[in-house]
């Protein structure tokens, strides 16, 4: 009996407890004070604020040809990028920034065998700005800058300032595909939904592709029986473009109005020396871009026109439509259909090129972990590409994360061949700090 | 007139700063009507309908913090404007240097049937892109407290009733009110299956809540602490969500707000998409 009453006692206590127990989830969690202050301090006082990262990439390629040709050895690459930024805040109206970052490739194919060494180091300015406010609500940014305007994941529609890298089609990581370009910006913010943008850029340059020979480079292939290939700059480097932004009853709309040098360069003619003349057109460009939510979905569209003043190219027509999906917790789906229109015939394609993106994203863990699959139909030709990444934020300073890529599309197709035997995965590390 | 509901608080009227009751003499209101007679729903139009401040500024620190004890740290500014028509407010992310840059902007708007908006800038795109607005239940970057405990919910979307006249939390009475949305719809956009709130009697103020959440098995429990009149709003300067998931603590997090600033002349210009890109 004693014994029985003990346990019923024992029951009674836990059922007591248990709801008791719950209510242990109200204490406060113990944190340290002492680094949320220093960082409160470091965000708050410092005039001039540094941060970057460094990261590690190796490559292990995962195409059949490559491991045919190199028998064991399937290394890809690899490469070290180093990235440092710099914020200033002279004054309640002024701040800058500069920022640059070095890449080096340690590791390189020669067709016989590996090689290990500094295949080559690049450097580069990212952004050099100064960012000035102005009374009236006007914004005033002068110097190197990215300017992104479109929405669009497989097609440049009203996105037509600042070119993008495509050294790494399918691979390049999101923070790196644009790139910066030497312009003024001024905005203004009329009213509290509508801005007027204006930019005036020059030397902008074109989209930055591979070096000849190397994998991704998409340009060589275009030679054909060409001697070699020239690329010409621009007669005006100056470009000018307009922007107006409206928001209304739960509508982003925008306007543009653009003379630019496309970031797309196309072959012209033949020189009298046999080079193959690429050269980026002289385009007017107007578009309209809309974003609404709806509920759970987000609808983006743009539309453009783009007109040729000079060499031998189509005028065109270009359009997006894509959907987003926030419905289920932690999933982001999206959708989007692109497709330009050649208006007058003048290229050497078809009138009209579809293409389309497919990306679905899962975050976990508090997004300490996001992967994400894109599949993407490649305009022009019938290329495609499937690309999935995958970040997990070992702490605020450390993340590791993956890159897989892969390439399907016909061998004959000219704009797919360089593409095509790149297959490969990534491991990524990378160090904040 | 819709009403924006703020049970756990909403941000900056509530959710990273405070857990806002009127002003003063906002203690001696509550004494006026008896406390024991007051029924759920009145009190919680009370909590919803405080004055928090016509404009608000504050640095705050989100910790996360996982169930293996590991945080990740980030620190915030935050501004809100409440211009009668729309709330609007924007968060500046400052630390760590992964998320610096980021920003998040949205507007409350006071109209029937106008849906709330929101809008996102990451420094990796270097552009501005509209939220899907009712992806409430969603996780607050990154964080235990959703999208909904951000924004505030609908007073009108929920019914209520008195659980316990009385419980003592830090040695103060409270009323124990639970909290059911209307419809299923309700429950999915916020993530609520229903849920209890403790509200201060003396200020009409939110310290403690335990809400079931639509994820499966999973259980929050939100607290907040350091409880201060500033410029003459009461703000709970630590505010702390914690998710368990059958009854084991998978995750938690903890906001930590100083140099709060009330009614502060605030320019209108920081709540565009151009100064989300601009930063601060």
């Amino acid at each position: 009996m004693p014994a029985i009453s003990v346990l019923l006692a024992a029951l009674a206590l836990c059922c007591i407890c248990s709801p008791a127990r719950a209510d242990d989830f109200f204490k406060p969690v113990e944190i340290e004070d002492q680094s949320i202050e220093a960082d409160d301090n470091t965000a708050e006082t410092s005039a001039m604020n540094l941060a970057g990262f460094i990261q590690q990439r190796l490559g292990v390629s995962a195409d059949d040809h490559v491991r045919d040709d190199r028998s064991s050895d399937r290394l890809a690459s690899a490469k070290t990028q180093l990235f440092l930024e710099a914020d200033g805040d002279w004054g309640p109206s002024i701040g800058s920034r500069i920022s640059a970052r070095g890449e080096a490739q340690w590791y390189v194919w020669d067709g016989a065998g590996q090689q290990w060494d500094a295949h080559y180091v690049d450097y580069d300015v990212r952004d050099a700005f100064v960012d000035i406010e102005l009374p009236g609500g006007a914004w005033l940014r002068m110097g190197q800058q990215p300017l992104v305007w479109g929405t669009s994941e497989g097609i440049r529609v009203t996105d037509i300032l600042s070119p993008t890298d495509q050294r790494e089609i399918g691979i390049t990581q999101v923070r790196d595909i644009k790139e910066p370009i030497p312009a003024i910006m001024m905005s203004n913010q009329i009213s509290q939904s509508l801005a007027i943008t204006k930019v005036i850029a020059t030397g902008a340059g074109a989209d930055r592709q591979a070096r000849t020979g190397e994998p991704f480079d998409i340009i060589s292939p275009l030679k054909a029986g060409a001697s070699s290939l020239k690329f010409e700059r621009p007669d005006n480097e100056w470009e000018y473009a307009l922007k107006l932004d409206l928001h209304l009853n739960g509508v982003d709309f925008s306007l543009i109005g653009a003379r630019i040098n496309a970031n797309e360069r196309v072959a012209e003619h033949i020189s009298p020396g046999g080079a193959l003349v690429l050269r980026q057109p002289r385009q007017t460009v107007y578009g309209t871009r809309i974003s609404k939510a709806i509920g759970s979905v987000l609808v983006n569209s743009e539309v453009a026109w783009r007109t040729n003043s000079d060499g031998p190219q189509s005028d065109q027509v270009r359009g997006a439509l894509s959907v987003e999906f926030f419905g289920f917790n932690d999933w982001h789906l999206t959708a989007e259909l692109n497709a330009i229109n050649f208006r007058d015939g003048k290229a050497d394609h078809a009138d009209s090129e579809l293409g389309a993106v497919l990306g679905i994203q899962n975050a976990m863990f508090n997004q300490r972990l996001v992967q994400r699959l894109t599949l993407l139909k490649l305009l022009y030709g019938n290329g495609s590409i499937a690309r999935y990444d995958l970040t997990y934020d070992y702490s605020d300073s450390l993340k590791v994360g993956v890159i897989a890529a892969g390439y399907a599309g016909a061998d004959s197709d000219a704009a797919f061949s360089s593409l095509q035997d790149n297959d490969a995965v990534f491991v990524l590390t990378t160090y904040y700090f | 007139m819709k009403c924006s509901f703020k049970p756990v608080s909403s941000i900056l009227s509530g959710l990273f700063l405070c857990v806002f009751v009127q002003t003063l003499p906002s203690p001696s209101r509550a004494q006026a009507s008896d406390p024991e007679a007051e029924d759920a729903s009145s009190i919680m139009r009370k909590v919803d309908q405080r004055y928090t401040g016509d404009s608000q500024i504050a640095d705050s620190t989100l910790v996360l913090i996982d169930k293996r004890g590991r945080s990740r740290t980030r620190a915030l500014k935050l501004f809100s404007l409440d211009s009668g028509n729309v709330e609007r407010s924007i968060i500046f992310f400052l630390e760590p240097s992964d998320v610096r840059g980021t920003s998040y902007m949205s507007f409350d708007w006071e109209e029937q049937g106008k849906q709330d908006e929101s809008w996102l800038y990451l420094p990796a795109l270097k552009q501005v892109r509209r939220v899907a607005s009712s992806d409430d239940s969603e996780s607050f970057m990154g964080s235990d407290f959703t999208y909904a405990d951000i924004n505030g919910l609908e007073y009108d979307e929920f019914n209520y009733e008195m659980i316990r006249i009385s419980d003592t939390v830090d040695g103060h009475d409270c009323w124990v009110i639970g909290l059911k949305p209307k419809t299923r719809d309700i429950s999915d956009r916020t993530g609520i299956v229903d849920a209890e709130y403790w509200v201060r009697k003396d200020l009409y103020l939110t310290v403690q809540a335990k809400i079931n959440s639509t994820e499966r098995s999973r259980v929050k429990y939100f607290s907040a602490g350091d409880i201060e009149n500033i410029d003459g709003v009461w703000t709970a300067k630590t505010l702390q969500m914690i998710t368990t998931r059958n009854g084991k603590k998978e995750h938690a997090s903890v906001i930590k707000t100083d140099n709060v600033r009330f009614n502060e002349s605030i320019d209108e210009s920081i709540f565009s998409t151009q100064a989300m890109q601009r930063g601060i």
